[in-house]
């Protein structure tokens, strides 16, 4: 069914023994937060691999206050991956916000723009989340094993 | 016998926060805050959810001033301390509280005053954007 699944997106689990990313804080890759529009053609969730899988669908959000792309979450955000019991859980530094935009959407892909835009998380809203003349701000929950955006327990 | 081994993959959630015609107000921001140090399990009775609506609202009035307060800030470092003094401020509440355990607990006092932070950061990033 068409639309956006909370995952952990199954090829990052095979791309984190490669090596094909560096959360690193400040030495890191970048990465971006890309929002999906309403009632997308595409389903974005475990099987979810790449940007490109979301503009190939041309399923991006779009309006004022919105770039393609994304909000850019540069390696000076990064939080470095920390450990708790067999545990590790790792986010960003600062919440993805749009200001004086006008658009809706209900999804969100992070991925990283240091290597070749793969996907490293598929978010749903819940619902719509419809801005006019405003301010949407994703916030991020407490850093922690059982909360954080990424975790491997 | 001995089951497969659960890898544990996990992704969190955002929460989308939304104001029409303009910025997030101070309230909006403390309001999302204590949400997320709050969060009351489903089954929680009346009775543990009447005590967590009281300590919301101590807390609340904690993080307003947390928020006014870091906007007359604009280092890093001033920025911390403020969210130092308001995660220290939300321990010291919980005293008297069930939750009193999970309060001493470095870890998660860590990752209140962290919560608090990037909130803050946030609120100042939004308002040079827009100032």
């Amino acid at each position: 069914m068409a639309g956006f699944t909370t995952a952990f997106p199954t090829s990052f689990k095979g791309e984190l023994p490669q090596g094909v990313h560096n959360f690193t804080a400040t030495t890191g890759h970048d990465f971006k937060v890309a929002l999906g529009k309403v009632s997308p053609t595409g389903t974005y969730g475990a099987a979810t691999t790449n940007y490109s899988n979301l503009t190939g669908n041309s399923d991006e959000t779009s309006g004022t206050g919105y770039s393609a792309g994304g909000y850019d979450l540069t390696a000076a955000q990064n939080l470095t991956p920390a450990t708790s019991g067999t545990g590790a859980y790792w986010q960003w530094g600062t919440n993805p916000n749009w200001t004086s935009a006008t658009f809706s959407t209900v999804g969100c892909l992070i991925y990283n723009s240091s290597a070749s835009n793969k996907c490293v998380y598929v978010g749903s809203f819940g619902g719509t989340q419809s801005v006019t003349s405003g301010t949407l701000t994703l916030v991020q929950p407490a850093n922690g094993v059982g909360t954080s955006l990424l975790q491997l327990n | 016998m001995i089951g497969p081994v659960q890898a544990g993959f996990q992704a969190g959630n955002y929460r989308a926060m939304v104001t029409d015609g303009g910025v997030h107000t101070i309230s909006d921001w403390a309001n999302i805050t204590i949400k997320m140090i709050c969060e009351p399990a489903p089954d929680a009775s009346e009775n543990v959810l009447k005590e967590i609506s009281s300590f919301k609202m101590l807390a609340f009035k904690i993080l307003v001033y947390a928020f006014n307060e870091a906007k007359s800030y604009k280092s890093p470092l001033a920025l911390k301390a403020v969210a130092h003094d308001a995660a220290q401020r939300i321990a010291d509440l919980s005293e008297m509280t069930r939750w009193r355990h999970l309060f001493d607990n470095p870890d998660m006092r860590q990752q209140i005053e962290d919560l608090i932070s990037r909130n803050i950061l946030t609120m100042r990033e939004i308002a040079l954007k827009t100032e």
